[in-house]
């Protein structure tokens, strides 16, 4: 086998391994389970309940990330370095432990107060959604700053050379151009808060019609041992994600180059 | 005009020497010198991308170390345009008077004038990335124009184009500046193009001013020994000054092994006394070819040797001649009539003292 050979058949690997796992989902496939469970009042509810609570925590990323993005992609200040570090920091650390930081943050005097006095976090909707910002803000951040290191700076410029403020720059060029990478920012962050678990398994736990998302359904049903349930819930999980992936895909192959 | 006292600017590393410089009103001024050299920092400092740590910019005797790039009415062309890809060419071209919210019909009237003027009347609802090279600097270039800047700066923006696009798009440059009547610093690092377009230059090597003057004193007097080899004159030779009157030195030159007369005309800055050693630089346009023209009086020095190469440019010829007895070699251009007429062989060339220069033998 040559190199050219094995580098293609690495990559038909990754396809197979991925997809006989999800192939053999069918084993456990049965018509009438899969219609009860997925017009099942619970199921609806947790689809809702994720869809709902990842858009939530997605646009609230990306009204961050944006921002973020372009003052990591454009300036030079101090600390700069240590904040686009930082933005790994939901992937380095295990989801389960993100959400043990976070319920051990609200049971210090901080925490307690927000709590009190704010907005309750702990076993909640509002909790769910946290659990879902914390993880996906990082990686929201990251994309966006991607699709602005591609647009020259040189537009700005020009921009306010014309007469453009900063901001009216922004507004006008610069957002304009990165909107592709954005949707698709959205998407993938979207995607992720839609499967995220660990976090928020910490943080709202696992209540049955409150706080059951959709992984947390998955959950719940294989710890009941219901085989052909869980994998109903698991392909709604995947043709939400395979959707969000394909949709990115789409928007990719038109995104324009503007080096 | 445009006026900037003892600018000194660092980015990263590089940092730039205190720079003055002064343009007059409509003034086309070219910042010329090498890749490296600080002209594009200089001209962020201008527009105000970059904030200089010493000295001060001034326009239209207006300081404006506090006012903010889009208040500044400083049109700007970048090396890489520019162009809004999401924008049509209508729309890019308006931006700058939309942005401002102007409402007064004179500028679209200005802006549609130089819709005209460019030859974009038929592309005006295209997008960039539909244009050509040359259809794309036009765009730049009435775009920049068309918010009636007080000042127009142009950061090499010919460089990606073929030589007789560049050449086309000079000569539309330069009937656009003479009708809008707008005082211009343009960068570059391309010769011809500076002395095309520019009426001064101002000479940038390693982040030092050389020299500014007008167009014809640079290359026939360059004031440095960096600004002689930056113009790409090797005929340099060091010298020692053994007399001096009113208008001229008298050179004695070991390497050529004769005596030079050259005028006073430059450096006057720098009192030149007898005994100081110096360079003396040849410009190997005005070496007469004495063989070709016999006639020519206005040789004071003559030198006997021998062409012991000519090489055809395409646009002229370039002869290696080495005087009788000397080590070195003297560069000797001439035109493509001469060209049938030389040969490899004996020759004679002349000198004239208003043709040659000399500079300091160390740097300022």
């Amino acid at each position: 086998m040559n190199f050219k050979n094995f580098t293609i058949a690495s990559a038909f690997f990754i396809f197979v391994f991925y997809g006989g796992l999800i192939a053999s989902l069918a084993y456990f496939m049965d018509g009438r389970i899969l219609l009860e469970t997925l017009f099942s009042g619970r199921t609806l509810f947790s689809i809702r309940l994720s869809i709902v609570a990842a858009t939530l925590a997605s646009i609230l990323a990306l009204v961050i990330a944006v921002p973020a993005a372009f003052a990591l992609s454009r300036n030079s200040f101090p600390g700069r370095m240590i904040v686009d570090t930082i933005l790994e920091f939901p992937i380095i650390v295990s989801p389960a432990a993100l959400g043990a930081i976070l319920l051990i943050f609200f049971n210090n005097p901080l925490g307690e107060w927000i709590q009190k006095n704010v907005m309750t976090f702990v076993f909640v909707f509002s909790g769910i959604v946290l659990a879902q910002f914390v993880t996906i803000l990082g990686i929201a951040t990251r994309l966006v700053k991607s699709t602005m290191d591609e647009i020259p700076a040189s537009y700005e410029q020009v921009a306010r050379s014309l007469g453009a403020t900063p901001a009216r720059a922004f507004i006008t060029i610069t957002l304009p151009l990165a909107r592709r990478g954005i949707i698709a920012a959205f998407i993938l962050s979207w995607a992720k808060a839609m499967g995220e678990f660990g976090a928020t398994i910490m943080i709202a736990g696992t209540m049955a019609m409150r706080t059951e998302t959709l992984p947390i359904a998955i959950y719940m049903r294989l710890a009941t041992a219901d085989i052909g349930g869980t994998v109903v819930l698991i392909v709604c999980l995947l043709l939400f994600g395979l959707g969000a992936l394909y949709s990115v895909r789409l928007i990719s192959s038109r995104l324009a180059k503007y080096a | 005009m445009l006026r900037l006292d003892n600018v000194f600017v660092k980015a990263g590393d590089f940092s730039l020497s205190p720079v003055s410089l002064s343009m007059r009103k409509e003034e086309r001024h070219v910042l010329l010198g090498p890749s490296g050299s600080g002209k594009s920092t200089l001209l962020e400092a201008i527009i105000g991308f970059r904030r200089p740590h010493r000295g001060s910019v001034f326009l239209d005797g207006q300081e404006l170390s506090d006012i903010s790039v889009e208040n500044r009415g400083i049109g700007y062309v970048p090396q890489r345009l520019g162009l809004f890809p999401h924008l049509t060419v209508r729309q890019n071209i308006l931006y700058g008077i939309r942005i401002r919210r102007v409402k007064e019909s004179k500028y679209f009237e200005l802006a549609e004038r130089l819709i005209g003027e460019v030859g974009l009347g038929s592309l005006v609802s295209r997008y960039p990335e539909t244009l050509s090279g040359g259809e794309r600097q036009r765009v730049a270039l009435a775009r920049a124009l068309a918010s009636a800047p007080r000042l127009f700066l142009l950061d090499e923006p010919f460089s990606a184009l073929n030589e007789s696009l560049r050449r086309e798009l000079w000569i539309l440059l330069k009937k656009l500046l003479d009708h809008n009547k707008i005082p211009t610093l343009m960068v570059t690092h391309d010769l011809e193009e500076a002395f095309f377009l520019g009426e001064r230059i101002s000479v940038l090597i390693e982040g030092k001013m050389h020299q500014s003057d007008a167009k014809t004193v640079v290359y026939r007097k360059p004031a440095t020994v960096e600004v002689a080899r930056f113009l790409g004159i090797r005929n340099l030779f060091p010298a020692r000054i053994i007399d001096k009157d009113d208008s001229c030195l008298i050179l004695d030159c070991p390497a050529l092994k004769t005596r030079l007369p050259v005028n006073r005309s430059r450096n006057d800055h720098i009192i030149p006394e007898i005994g100081d050693e110096i360079i003396a630089g040849i410009l190997p346009e005005l070496v007469h070819l004495n063989h070709i023209n016999q006639s020519d009086a206005s040789s004071l020095v003559r030198l006997n040797g021998e062409v012991i190469d000519i090489i055809d440019t395409g646009r002229g010829i370039k002869l290696q001649f080495r005087p009788e007895g000397c080590d070195v070699v003297l560069d000797v251009s001439a035109g493509l009539r001469e060209a049938a007429l030389v040969n490899v062989g004996n020759a004679e060339v002349g000198l004239a003292a208003a043709n040659l220069f000399w500079v300091p033998k160390t740097k300022r």
